[in-house]
């Protein structure tokens, strides 16, 4: 399973792209590989939800705040839904 | 979906959450981190 913790949704979709149907931009290794690995980011409930509260509060919770959220889980739900994991 | 045992791989973003911080959590969840790396897109 992959977790990423990029800020910027086009990040976030860019990369979960890469680790599941392959590099979207075709320039690296990964270019038509395709990986099919579960993909979350750090911040989604199916990650926070199991994680430690406090631990989660203490390497997250700050930088949370500062994260356009709704965006990035809409961004991230799609690729999944695009490329399911094997 | 549960972390509990599950091999995880975290990659972070030097602007964003940072890798070490990813798999603190995803530990506290009872993952095994295999590789922690970061991205910088600037």
């Amino acid at each position: 399973m992959v977790i990423l913790g990029a800020s910027e949704p086009a990040y976030v979709e860019m990369m979960a792209e890469t680790v599941t149907a392959g590099d979207p931009t075709y320039t690296g290794p990964l270019a038509g590989v395709s990986l099919g690995l579960p993909v979350y980011h750090v911040t989604e409930v199916e990650v926070r939800e199991r994680a430690d509260a406090s631990v989660y509060q203490d390497q997250i919770g700050l930088s949370e705040v500062a994260m356009e959220t709704d965006e990035i889980w809409k961004s991230i739900r799609a690729v999944r839904e695009r490329t399911p994991a094997e | 979906m549960d972390l509990q045992g599950k091999k995880v791989i975290a990659i972070g973003e030097r602007d964003g959450v940072q890798a070490t911080a990813i798999a603190a959590v995803a530990r506290s969840a009872g993952a095994e981190v295999l590789l922690e790396l970061n991205q910088c897109f600037v």
